[in-house]
């Protein structure tokens, strides 16, 4: 454990560096605004420094005056009904500058003036209402990446995702190849427990049946991330852990062509090339990206390459209607240098015996937007998307992780997902007498066959994909299925603004799903020796099909301008899963009234800021999750006894959760800026019920009791430097709170661990840099005990490592 | 308006942050650490050491038969090699920490050997008893053994004569290697279970890998696996249509053995359950699940599991009672006999495994293995 005292005098001394006091004259700026369009000139215009001080409104001729010390000053224009406005002026500019404004066109999403000056802080808000969605009463958090100090090119979630209260994150790669985010208590193996789109659409293996995220943008090509918690259910469907949206760059409304092109170098051989090109004409834009790449990663066996491109098309028909299409590919190959017990992690955590693993993704997105707006109060959204993906998982995955390899056959698993539906939203604002009302209305329709297959792999080393039952006929796991799956959806929600101070949203999702079954597996008996003594093939079709209806409530209290009261209760549900209703095993079997998870999540918390000068977000939460799905031991009519997979059992998690995001701004010198934010979380869960022996009344498995996130940083003219620390107490990896762990390192306690990392940034026009160093002070942990892939066991963290990015846009 | 509102608002968090602290619920009043240290000093610990002394008594035997090869000798080391198989009988149920580690149940007892591949080691003299894996496991142990005394050829002056040709030196070596490797992990497992003691005994927690927990799951493994299904459903084709399968009985080669080991496996589960002591090589009574049982029974009002359970050991012992003495000719004769046995084995698991975990609010830590 780092000492507390070396983290003080670390930032005492990156104040003391940056405390530099400097002189200057006084200068007038001084010009006019107006409208592009037709000249006018804009009256009431607000100008802000970049730092987010009012610095000067506009008058009725559109004229603005104000002082400052600077020689060279950033503006923000911030106006109603028009684009927000950004210029960095120098000294010689500064008389007579004339400054037009874009009138808001109909295809900017309507994204309030508040949320617009929140981005002077990293993470803001959603409006009450943004485009077809309405987020009144909700908890939400918006991470604006512009104003990320994360490395981005290494993908860092532990950076990115800093500011999110009460977030668990895994961390085990160079790159962020797979993002494991899990909030209030839930497990975070590849984001399962989120509802996880990009641009509004689903992008998971399957919603439903497999809702594991394989594939995430890269935060190089992310505006910003959207996340709304357990209220999201209402309009996005499965999760408890809510929705998290990835909005990807924009086209921007400048016509001609912009490059950026961002390259990272980093320890243990990472290159990342990530190049983008974004242009418009009056009526066509686009944006595209393709990314690169490679690393041998910090453990031996850990070599990785990905390529991942997308494309975003976009065509103003007419003022009122717009479409856009989008292409997402992904492929990568990555090498997986298994788990550890926790011995071997004592004696070296970067070790690995593990030669002959690999991971393969192929992964395509096709997605088709429609925007209408038939005016101010009506609008229309229709996506249709489609999914087209496999992933491969090869390799020797005794749960014995110090035995060494035997050399003989592979593990080989091939899961093929395709999916395709639409979604259509529309948004009305009404007023019932005095009351001003917004209802927004859905549907939602969801179709998929996904495949999945596990055989034996071949006995080479190399990446070889290829299933060799000839070879192997007598390999254990031997299974063949696929999984169709059909949904269908209605839901609604309406805000109505009892008066300027309080909006009440309530809402209801109703669901109709099929989730189905159909394959085989071999049923292989061996004696003691493992000679097959037994071989056959057991045919196993499965089928659930129910429809059902949630509500919510949502409840917003305007306290001030800036501050709001906001509670929410909604109800959550998480689907039975593809593997909940597969027998691979006859020591299995599936009870016939299995059902999906249910439950519901509730908020109550107060957000704002305090003149631009502090912003926070205080709430408690209540998340009740039941019917979680588990095995019980059951004795059968003939009187074996079998694993029965079922709802076992409920739980109850609770917490506490903060983020305040303090500017310095005003305690700085002019040419100083900084932020500090402290995010806690303090989180109390435990099992309330449950069939399985002896787990009622324990804790809830990877869910540390305090998860605090806390930064600083300071910026000076072109540079900025951040350092943050994490820090998680320790978890329980299984429902028994065990804590010792095993051989296989599979259960047993997650330690606390506390990370810092340090960065900084040189800013220009046409360039910038980013370097840092993440775990600062080289600690050796681990945030994952796997159960299957990449381990089984302990998954270890990177150590120290180092990158530089240099951006260049033109 | 303003203030009743920040009031309600106020209250509602303190009201719904306020988190319960009830008590923990896995656990009873029940001294669990009394359990371990019966179980620990009185069972596991002394079986062990016997199980060495031994497995001691039969290297000096087969030192004598490598010193003078005579059907004296030889009767000698395959007395040795009885009594060193029962004494396994007590032991093989406890495959925890440093057992399991090292594969010790694997590499003692992995049956039927794999006489193709013991006699490549013979002829090749260079074989590595530590690989971890079913092929070297089938070529060392009691069962591997069980071939070098018996097996290698029809009778007994057969295989004296074996001993005696210009293969000699070979086969003794390998003997040798074997038991030699016998000892080796039987006290590696001595020594850490001499050492851990009281760590064992310590760990008197309701998790998956408390010390109790550990044990009680790998009691009814072996219940299950070890005794029900290796010694008398996978012979008896239990999961292949009842097609008998000779060669998995337990000491195939000696043959007249195999009940007796049967026997004396379900005896040590039952010593075991009611805790009874193993002192001098004679049992006491003593505490464990038998006691235990009872204390919940007592607690829950719910009489009668404990002796729901003895009554099922000792309708299995009857049932294997019946059988021939060698189960190679019972599963020629008449299965059905062994198919009985099967199911009075089988009744024990069903309360074991439901019941007695249910009473001990222990989960079960592993997935059935032959999957009936």
């Amino acid at each position: 454990m780092i000492k507390p005292n070396r983290i003080y005098i670390l930032f005492i001394t990156i104040f003391l560096l940056f405390a530099i006091n400097t002189n200057a004259q006084n200068h007038t700026v001084s010009g006019y605004i107006n409208d592009r369009i037709d000249q006018n000139p804009i009256n009431l215009a607000e100008i802000y420094n970049e730092d987010g001080q009012l610095l000067s409104r506009s008058n009725t001729t559109g004229y603005f005056e104000f002082l400052t010390k600077k020689t060279q000053i950033a503006i923000i224009i911030l106006t109603k009904e028009y684009q927000v406005y950004k210029e960095t002026l120098s000294v010689k500019h500064y008389t007579s500058k004339r400054i037009l404004l874009d009138p808001l066109s109909i295809i900017l999403n309507e994204v309030s003036i508040n949320e617009k000056k929140q981005k002077l802080f990293g993470l803001s808000k959603m409006a009450d209402i943004v485009g077809t969605s309405i987020y009144a009463g909700k908890k939400s958090e918006v991470i604006n990446l512009e104003k990320s100090n994360a490395s981005l090119g290494l993908n860092n979630s532990r950076q990115i995702y800093n500011q999110i209260t009460g977030l668990n994150i895994y961390q085990n790669d160079d790159a962020g190849l797979q993002l494991n985010i899990g909030g209030r208590g839930l497990d975070p193996n590849r984001t399962s427990n989120f509802n996880t789109r990009k641009n509004g659409y689903d992008i998971s293996a399957d919603v439903l049946g497999y809702p594991e995220s394989y594939y995430t943008p890269p935060a190089e090509a992310l505006e910003k991330i959207e996340i709304i918690r357990g209220a999201a259910s209402l309009q996005y469907g499965t999760q408890f852990g809510g929705l998290i949206n990835f909005i990807t760059k924009r086209p921007s409304d400048k016509e001609g062509n912009l490059y950026t092109i961002r390259t990272t170098v980093g320890s243990n051989g990472l290159l990342n090339s990530f190049n983008s090109i974004n242009g418009s004409n009056q009526k066509n834009s686009y944006y595209s990206f393709f990314n690169y790449k490679k690393g041998d990663g910090f453990r031996e066996n850990s070599n990785f390459e990905s390529k991942n491109g997308y494309i975003h098309i976009n065509k103003k028909i007419n003022s009122k209607t717009n479409i856009s299409g989008e292409f997402t590919i992904l492929n990568y190959l990555s090498q997986q240098a298994g788990g550890l017990n926790d011995q071997m992690f004592i004696e070296n955590p970067l070790q690995s015996n593990r030669s002959r693993n690999w991971f393969k993704v192929n992964w395509l997105l096709y997605n088709i937007q429609l925007d209408y707006k038939g005016s101010e109060n009506s609008i229309h959204k229709l996506n249709l998307f489609a999914l087209d993906a496999e992933r491969l998982a090869l390799g020797y995955r005794s749960n014995r992780v110090a035995q060494e390899d035997p050399m003989q056959e592979r593990d080989l698993i091939y899961g093929e997902f395709k999916n395709y539906g639409f979604e259509y939203k529309a948004l009305f604002k009404n007023k019932i007498k005095e009351i001003n009302t917004a209802s927004l209305l859905g549907i939602k329709f969801y179709k998929s066959k996904n495949k999945s297959t596990q055989g034996p792999g071949s006995a080479n080393s190399d990446a070889d994909f290829n299933f060799y039952n000839e070879e192997f006929p007598y390999y254990k796991n031997q299974s063949s299925y696929t999984y169709p799956n059909l949904n269908t959806a209605v839901f609604g929600e309406n805000i109505f603004y009892i008066n300027n101070k309080v909006s009440i949203t309530p809402g209801f999702r109703y669901e109709y799903i099929e989730t189905k079954s159909e394959g085989q597996y071999s049923n292989m008996l061996f004696d003691n020796a493992n000679n097959p003594i037994f071989d056959t093939i057991v045919y196993n079709t499965n089928s659930n099909v129910r429809d059902f209806i949630i509500f919510g409530l949502g409840i917003a209290y305007k306290v001030k301008d800036h501050s709001e009261i906001y509670m929410n209760i909604s109800q959550n549900y998480r689907s039975v899963t593809f593997s909940d209703i597969s027998i691979v095993n006859p020591a299995f079997i599936i009870n016939p009234d299995i059902e999906d998870e249910k439950g519901y999540t509730s908020d109550i918390g107060m957000r704002g800021q305090v003149n631009n000068t502090i912003s926070y977000d205080f709430n408690c939460f209540y998340l009740r999750y039941n019917k979680r799905i588990g095995f019980i031991q059951k004795m059968q009519e003939d009187g074996n006894i079998k694993s029965e997979r079922g709802n076992i059992g409920d739980a109850r998690i609770v917490g506490i959760e903060s983020l305040i995001d303090f500017r310095m701004h005003k305690f700085l010198p002019s040419q100083m800026g900084g932020n500090f934010f402290i995010n806690t979380a303090f989180i109390n869960s435990e099992y309330i019920s449950s069939k399985e022996n002896g787990i009622k009344g324990n804790n809830v498995e990877f869910v540390p009791r305090i998860n605090l996130k806390t930064g600083l940083s300071i910026k000076y003219k072109s540079i900025e430097s951040s350092i943050q620390l994490s820090l998680l107490e320790k978890q329980f990896t299984d429902a028994t709170n065990a804590i010792t762990s095993n051989l296989s390192g599979i259960i047993g306690e997650i330690p606390q661990y506390e990370i810092v990392d340090f960065s900084l940034y040189y800013i220009q026009d046409k360039f910038s840099i980013a370097s840092g160093v993440n775990n600062l002070f080289n600690k050796s942990y681990f945030t994952r005990r796997a159960t299957g892939y990449p381990g089984p066991g302990i998954i270890p963290s990177p150590p120290r490592n180092y990158y530089i990015t240099l951006e260049l846009h033109f | 308006m303003n203030k009743i509102s920040l009031y309600l608002f106020i209250s509602i968090i303190l009201f719904s942050c306020s988190s319960s602290t009830d008590p923990n619920d896995s656990s009873d009043n029940y001294n669990r650490g009394l359990l371990l240290e019966n179980i620990t000093g009185n069972i596991i610990l002394p079986r062990h050491e016997n199980l060495q002394e031994k497995l001691e008594l039969l290297q000096n035997l087969a030192n004598n038969f490598t010193t003078d090869q005579n059907s004296n000798t030889l009767q000698q080391l395959r007395n040795g090699y009885e009594q060193t198989y029962i004494a396994w009988q007590y032991v093989e149920m406890f495959n925890l920490d440093k057992a399991e580690e090292i594969d010790y149940i694997q590499s003692m007892n992995t049956y039927p050997c794999n006489t193709t591949q013991i006699n490549i080691n013979i002829d090749s003299q260079n074989y590595n008893l530590n690989d971890a894996n079913y092929i070297s496991w089938a070529s060392q142990g009691l069962p591997s053994l069980d071939y070098m005394l018996y097996g290698i050829e029809d009778d007994t002056n057969m295989v004296l004569n074996v001993y005696n040709s210009n293969q000699s030196t070979k086969y003794l070596n390998y003997m040798n290697d074997i038991i030699h490797q016998m000892i080796l992990k039987t006290n590696d497992v001595c020594n850490y279970w001499q050492g851990n003691y009281s760590n064992f005994i310590q760990d008197d927690g309701n998790t998956a890998t408390s010390s109790l927990n550990k044990l009680t799951n790998d009691f009814i493994y072996y219940y299950e696996k070890g005794l029900r299904a290796n010694k008398i459903g996978i012979p008896c084709g239990k999961w292949n249509n009842y097609n008998i399968y000779p060669v998995g009985v337990e000491a195939y080669y000696k043959k007249h053995l195999s009940k007796k080991l049967a026997l004396a496996s379900l005896k040590g589960c039952k010593q075991f359950f009611s805790g009874e002591k193993f002192i001098n090589e004679t049992v006491e009574t003593g505490i464990f699940a038998e006691s235990y049982v009872n204390y919940l029974d007592y607690a829950t009002d719910n009489n009668g599991l404990s002796n729901e359970i003895i009554t099922t050991f000792n309708n299995a012992e009857t049932k294997i009672n019946n059988l021939n003495n060698n189960f190679v000719l019972q599963l020629e004769s008449n299965n059905n006999l062994m198919l009985e046995a099967y199911d009075a084995l089988q009744d024990g698991v069903a309360l074991l495994k439901t019941e007695m975990l249910a009473a001990f609010k222990i989960t079960v830590d592993y997935e059935d293995s032959d999957g009936d």
